[in-house]
Order: C-alpha cells, then structure tokens, then sequence
C-alpha cells in the first residue's frame, strides 16, 4: 500500500472513533440524547394540568370547610341571623304568635350571603359569584384562571361544586313541622298532649340528649334532631346536627 | 507481398492486442495488486459494519433510554393523578383536610399493590390498613371499621 492509501485507512478509523467518541459524549455528557416521547405532553399535564387540579381541591376542601361552619352555626341559631321575635334563654323564637320570624326563603337568600363572605376572608384574589345549594352540594362560580409555564399555559375555571354531607334544606322540612304544630296545638289547653300527638320523632323538648318539656310564658323550647341524620363539625368534633328553636303559641 | 505481408503483421499485432486486453482484465497487475484489491475490499465491509454497528448501538440505545424515561415520567404523573383523585374521593366522601397540606400527602402516596394509597381510606384490606405500610396515617392512625379504612386522630 503507498502512503495516500495510509493515510486514507488511518483516517477512516479515525472517522470511526470519533463518531463514537461523539456519540457517547452526546448522550452521557452533553444531555444532548434523543428527546423523551411525549415529555412536552407529560410536563403539561404534571405542570398545569396537575396543578390546576390541586388548586381546585384546595378551593372545595375550603368551601367545604366554610360551608359545614356555616350550617352548623346557623343550625345552633336554629336558622335566624337575628332574633327579630325574641329570645328565651339564649334561643331564638320562630314565630310570635302567627307572625313568623323563620321562613325557609330567609334561609335560601342567607346562606349564600354567608358563605360568600366567609370565602371571600380565605380566598381573596377574587370573588366567587351565583353561590347556592342544592341537596347537599353547594355551588359557586369562580373565574377563568390560567397556569402559565414555560412552554405551556393552561386555562381552567375555579368554580365549584362541593357536597356538603348536610342539606340546608332540612329547614324546608322543619318550616312545615312547626307551622303544623302551630296551627294544630295553638292556644290549646292541653297543649302537651296536643304536641305530643303531632310532633314527628326528631322534635325533642327542651335539649336533645334530656328531652323535658318546659313551658315559659307560650313558648316552648325545642331541639329538633336533623332529619337526615346529618353530622356537622370537624375531625374527631363532628356531632349530629341539632336546631335550637322556640315556638310560640299564644 | 508486401501489401501482403503488412496485411499478416496488422492482423497479428490486433490479435495481440485483443490477447493483451483480455489478460489485463481477467488476471490484473499480477498477485500483489490482487491481494491489495482483496484487503481493500475486506476494510471497507469491516469499516462498514462497525459504522453500522456504532450508529445502530446509539440509535438503538438513546431510543431504549428514552422508552424508560418516558414511562418513567408517565409513571410520576400517574403516581400524582391518582393521588388527587384519591384526595378528591376523600373529600367527596366526608374526609376532613382542613389544615393539611395537599402537596405533602400527594407527596408522600404510594404505590401498594398496583394501587395508590394516599389516605387512610385507600387500603382496601384490613392488614394494609391496620399496618399502614406506607405511614400515610402521618401522626394519625389507621383503623379498620365497617369494612373500611378510617383515619383517626391520635
């Protein structure tokens, strides 16, 4: 072989140990390996999408939260923010003879106002709009929010939708109870006999854990058990819910 | 004749030259030149398959990485998603995470059995909850009770 042969076999082993050489820098060295299938993808979801997902559970677990403090609450107010028909030891009158103070319409206009304000203490970057319940899930409007990385951006709404566990519509049911109680055993001169044959099993006297009747004036003190046996509080604090309520019946 | 005898010498002297031609192409420059042809041949297959080979090797190679990244990372992602359904369903069911810190439980899940356990709640057999192999209980504990995993604050 002459010498340009030499040198052309020289430079093609040469041409072979530097592919390899390059090769093996690239790919443990550099980074510079084949891109990952589907990472562009995979980031998004983990990301934005992930992290959209959390920012949605954060919200519901504090509308949850606001939510069950809410009815509990009220329930211990026996459903009235103010005591516009009295007070007998610290509980608030329902009615003053057929004057009603308590109707299941104040209690649909004022939870939502409620749990409004409480959200807007936790959550304060914006306002959540159209809050109402339905059953036992509470719902609200959010906005349009955005999760922005560096190569991606992703657009989700922060409305929610939260089951409570609880219904506020039990006042429905219990609006119904004490009007039929009223109506029925008013200005009756037996009247615990009368309330006796009427009231549905959850209406208890006096406390629910030591049921006593006791009669101050017209009034008569009631703990009415939730009847749809539903728990409020947190943790290990949760108790079934009890409405506190006085009806009178003069 | 002598038309005759140039006639002879040009028809032998193409017939040399047909020979000449016939002798270069079928046996070449003689038996080095042929061995150097041959090892010439040889280099470059033995050239060409290790390129092959290298080129394959890498492809083949960064391909096969990239496959065990892929899932690697699909697995991550999975691992996260089913971890904030699996808070989701907590939620939905009456569990309390007032207070606790989403990112950390989400964190902490693991895979056990095929199944992301993040609370409590996800183990589905009484030895995995009563044990919590995975401390996902955190500074509660986990108690079997009406066929299900409950979390109570110690």
């Amino acid at each position: 072989m002459n010498k340009k042969g030499t040198i052309i076999h020289y430079i093609a082993f040469g041409l072979l140990i530097g592919i390899g050489v390059f090769l093996f820098a690239t790919e443990e060295i550099t980074g510079l390996a084949p891109d990952i299938k589907g990472q562009w993808q995979v980031d998004f979801l983990k990301d934005n999408f992930l992290e959209a997902e959390k920012e949605m559970l954060r919200t519901d677990v504090i509308v949850r939260n606001i939510g069950r403090e809410v009815a509990l609450d009220l329930a211990e107010k026996g459903g009235l923010k103010t005591f516009s028909c009295g007070k007998l030891k610290g509980v608030n009158y329902w009615n003053k003879g057929k004057t009603w103070c308590f109707t299941n319409e104040a209690v649909k206009k004022m939870v939502p106002e409620l749990v409004s304000n409480e959200l807007n203490k936790k959550i304060t970057e914006h306002q959540f709009t159209n809050i109402s319940f339905n059953g036992p899930y509470l719902t609200g409007k959010g906005i349009k929010k955005t999760i922005a990385t560096e190569n991606a951006k992703y657009f989700y709404d922060d409305s929610f939708a939260v089951n409570l566990g609880y219904s506020f519509e039990e006042y429905a049911q219990l609006e119904l109870d004490a009007h039929k109680l009223v109506d029925l055993c008013n200005n009756q001169e037996e009247l615990k006999s009368c309330l006796d044959r009427i009231k549905l099993s959850y209406w208890k006297y006096g406390s629910c854990d030591k049921e006593e009747f006791t009669l101050s004036g017209t009034g008569v003190p009631f703990c009415v058990v939730s009847p749809g046996l539903a728990y409020l509080g947190q943790g290990q604090d949760q108790k079934m819910t009890n409405y506190q309520l006085v009806l009178d019946f003069s | 004749m002598i038309n005759k005898n140039g006639k002879e010498k040009k028809a032998n002297r193409k017939e040399i030259n047909r020979k000449e031609v016939n002798k270069i192409s079928l046996f070449p420059r003689g038996k080095k030149a042929m061995m150097d042809d041959l090892f010439d041949l040889f280099y470059t297959l033995a050239v060409s398959i290790l390129l092959l080979f290298f080129i394959n090797a890498a492809l083949s190679g960064g391909i096969d990485q990239s496959n065990k990244k892929s899932v690697s990372k699909l697995e991550e992602f999975k691992l996260v998603s089913s971890a904030v359904a699996n808070l989701k369903v907590y939620l939905y069911e009456g569990g309390d995470l007032k207070d606790k810190d989403l990112d950390q439980m989400v964190a902490r899940s693991k895979i056990l059995g095929g199944r992301t356990i993040t609370t409590c709640s996800d183990y589905l057999y009484e030895p995995d909850c009563t044990a919590d192999p995975l401390k996902v209980s955190g500074d509660s504990r986990c108690i079997w009770l009406d066929d299900s995993c409950k979390v109570i604050n110690i």
